[in-house]
């Protein structure tokens, strides 16, 4: 029963796929590039973590995010 | 146990005709996530065997819980039912929907279907995610049945409850033939039907044509309850003797023909008051409170962007359409032409165009095109929605936007809605909802939409399936979490998170993005619908990320 029902859910998958895309859902018309304001909101996460962890622990876990606070 | 419980085969292929095989592996009842590089031979054999190992635990796992409480199992069964893609759900609603207002709705039916699809919707997710496999082992073969049962008395109760679909019900409910000719008609009173634009229906009511002219005139009224046929009879007849008598003259030989559209005239307007009542009984005085809605519009400075091209409706009875559509929401044709411009350069052309009523009286517009380049090629489709809803407010749909790649560049998009959002700001528009898709999942929750109060859940739990597999240090899981429990939008937007693999929403092909952003692209997870109000904080940020995006 499962093999022939995971046959036939991925041809109904499929399906889905295709009516999604000929009835809507609302794909990417932006192009997600540089952006001065989603920088500024990243920084101000940036720190509130910070603050929840400690920049030292906030190195270690994430050195990347902790780089933004120094930038 | 260790088994290959699922496998995805991508068209991903390397130079040397290998091509990746991901597997999800569970030891230690923990799961992982490998990818192999193989010949479309050994992946086909691996194929065959993950797909009898899924059979072999179905079935082991089938006796193992055999002895499990029924109701629990089903209780579980339901729950979990809430948490698949709402698209066959809406279908089997909308099916016994249409049944039912025929007098069709065959409960047993129903519920045989029903169970069939959730089986098979229950199935797809399994294949794909361990979490579900295991539920999917409990599962006895009639569980889909008994809990399609649920679901079709759940349906007769909210049918007849709601009283939102009509007289209808099941073919038991159907009135007799012999029941219909009950009601007492004369051939006078038959003939004076047919003059009043009367018609029988199959309960025996006079089903009234007149109605939709002053619908049409009152554009969101909506009569609930019935009409007294007996009355408009009645004044029929009188009209008709006051006409002889008093207005046309006793030799007058087309008294009768003038008396009709006089009677007609007659019930509109009566039923125009009536109309009137129910609807401020329904939903309070709301002609008053589209004025309201209209005057804060008016106030505020309409700007017409001085880069954005044109709306084109080339259709002469497509403009027509249109032109009465903007005035069932209460605005203009110019004001649609404003909002859904193309921007300079491109042009957006209507194909379609439909103003509907709910059964609650919502009034609706809804309009779909083709983008278009200079050289008219095609660059893109377009799709939305605007309603009032009960208040008089205006709402904003965005079904569809899609461009090609060069498009988005260009910042076609980006203008476009942004247009469209300074617009919605004019017209007084509340609220803008729309579907994701794709790469759309991660880019419109980093915007600002927050996700619907049903979807909300489901888009937390994909998240946290997608974190507990990835490849990362316990202590960095956990700190993912802590994020995760928070603001789903502050989510998506923080950044500098280890990267990590996921499945690309379109090509199914291995990536790599930041933890947040890998979660909400990968194709696992499942499309949302969000919304966002047009005011506040939240809207004013969301203004300016998008113009940063065409000023950076």
């Amino acid at each position: 029963m499962a093999t022939s029902k995971t046959n036939k859910g991925e041809l109904l998958r499929l399906k889905e796929a295709k009516d999604k895309s000929a009835e809507g859902g609302s794909e990417n018309p932006i192009k997600d590039g540089p952006n001065s304001v989603l920088d500024a909101k990243a920084k101000e996460l940036a720190k509130e973590l910070a603050e929840k962890y400690g920049l030292e622990k906030l190195k270690k876990l994430f050195p990347e995010m902790a780089a933004l606070l120094e930038e | 146990m260790s088994k290959i419980l699922q496998k995805a085969i991508s068209t991903q292929r390397r130079s040397d005709g290998k091509i990746p095989v991901k597997r999800m592996i569970q030891r230690g009842g923990k799961s992982f996530q490998q990818t192999y590089w193989v010949s479309p031979a050994q992946a086909k054999k691996m194929r065959e065997r993950a797909q009898k190992d899924v059979k072999g635990v179905v079935k082991a796992g089938k006796e193992v819980f055999t002895d499990l409480d029924t109701d629990a199992r089903l209780k579980k069964l339901y729950s979990m039912s809430l948490q698949l893609p709402r698209g066959f759900a809406i279908n089997a609603e909308k099916d016994a929907k249409k049944k039912w207002n025929n007098y069709e709705f065959d409960r047993d039916a129903h519920a045989k279907e029903f169970g069939e699809q959730l089986s098979q919707q229950v199935a797809i997710k399994a294949g794909s995610d361990s979490k579900w496999m295991e539920f999917y082992k409990t599962v006895r073969d009639d569980d889909w049945q008994k809990i399609g049962e649920k679901e079709a008395d759940a349906f007769i109760s909210r049918a007849k409850t709601r009283n939102a679909y009509g007289r209808g019900g099941t073919p038991a409910d159907k009135p007799p033939s012999s029941e219909m000719a009950t009601v007492p008609l004369t051939p006078e009173d038959k003939a004076a039907a047919e003059d009043l634009q009367l018609t029988l229906d199959n309960d025996g009511d006079f089903h009234r044509k007149v109605l939709s002219g002053v619908r049409a005139r009152h554009k969101r009224q909506w009569v609930h309850g019935d009409y007294d046929q007996k009355k408009a009879l009645d004044l029929y007849r009188q009209a008709i003797k006051d006409g002889r008598d008093k207005f046309y003259g006793k030799n007058d030989p087309e008294s009768r023909e003038k008396m009709t559209p006089w009677v007609v005239e007659q019930v509109a307007r009566d039923m125009e008051q009536m109309a009137r009542e129910n609807l401020e009984f329904v939903h309070g005085p709301l002609e008053e409170k589209i004025a309201t809605s209209k005057r804060e519009a008016a106030g505020r400075k309409k700007k017409k962007k001085k880069d954005m091209g044109e709306m084109v409706v080339e259709d002469e009875n497509l403009r027509e359409e249109m032109e009465s559509g903007a005035d069932f929401i209460d605005l203009s044709f110019d004001d649609l032409a404003d909002t859904y411009a193309a921007p300079e350069g491109y042009e957006f052309a209507i194909e379609h165009a439909e103003a509907t009523e709910s059964s609650w009286g919502v009034p609706s517009l809804e309009m779909n095109g083709t983008i278009y380049d200079d050289n008219m090629n095609q660059v893109g489709t377009m799709k939305r929605a605007l309603h009032r809803d009960e208040d008089g407010e205006l709402h904003a749909t965005h079904h569809l936007l899609k461009l090609n790649e060069y498009s988005q560049d260009e910042g076609v998009g980006t203008r476009m809605v942004l247009n469209q959002f300074e617009q919605y700001e004019a017209l007084g528009v509340r609220s803008v909802t729309l579907d994701t898709a794709w790469v759309g999942k991660y880019l419109w929750l980093k915007l600002g939409f927050k996700p619907t109060e049903e979807d909300e859940p489901k888009l937390r739990r994909d998240i946290s399936a997608f974190i507990e597999d990835a490849d990362l240090e316990d202590e960095q899981k956990s700190a993912v979490y802590q994020m995760l429990d928070g603001d789903l939008i502050n989510f998506a937007r923080i950044r500098g998170l280890p990267e990590v693999g996921y499945s690309d929403p379109e090509t199914g092909n291995l990536e790599y993005a930041p933890i947040n952003k890998a979660a909400l692209l990968n194709k696992g997870t499942n499309s949302w619908s969000g919304r966002i109000e047009v005011e506040g904080e939240d809207w004013d940020t969301t203004m300016e990320i998008l113009n940063g995006y065409l000023e950076d």
